[in-house]
């Protein structure tokens, strides 16, 4: 392998084990853990989810969605400002850059500090809980909503050559 | 008030994993045309 073609491809793999990480999660939260706490907050079992598996699941996803970005950006490289500013040639990849972006602002300003709330890591009455709740299942629910057309424009290559 | 009536019936498809789905094949569709009709129509 040439050394100008060790960066990109380093770039993408670890794009990839973060991204499946990050986005793994938020499938997991949507499709198993938010429906599951329902049926566990009627038996009474819902503490063990909150105490031991959210707090753990969420640390590696907010942790993956920041490597994630970061190796996109690695992988762009000199390529990174005309795919955000949507150059036909990068056009493709840089709607997909910037649903991330957004993806990821998300993951740290929408969902995290109320997740935090939540789970009782910072102090909040009940009205603020039942707010933040609110906010984080809609942010949380956007991420997937815009996860398909980011993996839409990954996977296609529209427009743009394999960086 | 068919206008206020509208509002009141209004559901977040957010609410539901299906509408979410939707939302996001919709969502990849407009752009997908925005991309081809506007950012590569002229090249």
């Amino acid at each position: 392998m040439e050394n100008m073609e060790f960066v990109p491809a380093f770039a993408r793999w670890i794009h990839f084990l973060a991204g499946i990480t990050w986005i793994g999660l938020l499938y997991y939260f949507n499709l198993v853990q938010t429906p599951a706490m329902k049926d566990a907050t009627a038996d009474g079992t819902a503490a063990g989810i909150s105490k031991h598996i959210a707090p753990r699941a969420l640390l590696w996803f907010r942790w993956a969605a920041v490597v994630t970005w970061l190796a996109g950006a690695a992988l762009l490289g000199p390529n990174f400002v005309p795919a955000f500013t949507l150059q036909p040639e990068f056009a493709g990849i840089g709607i997909g850059a910037w649903l991330g972006t957004i993806m990821l602002f998300n993951v740290w300003v929408m969902i995290w500090p109320n997740q935090q709330k939540i789970l009782g890591m910072k102090p909040a009455t009940d009205d603020e809980k039942a707010k933040a709740r609110r906010v984080a299942l809609l942010a949380s629910r956007t991420n997937t909503m815009l996860s398909i057309p980011l993996l839409f424009f990954m996977a296609t290559g529209l427009s743009h050559p394999i960086v | 008030m068919a206008e206020c009536l509208w509002e009141d019936n209004m559901k977040n498809p957010l609410d539901s994993i299906t509408g979410t789905i939707v939302s996001g094949l919709i969502l990849t569709l407009v752009l997908y045309m925005f991309l081809k009709n506007f950012i590569l129509a002229g090249v």
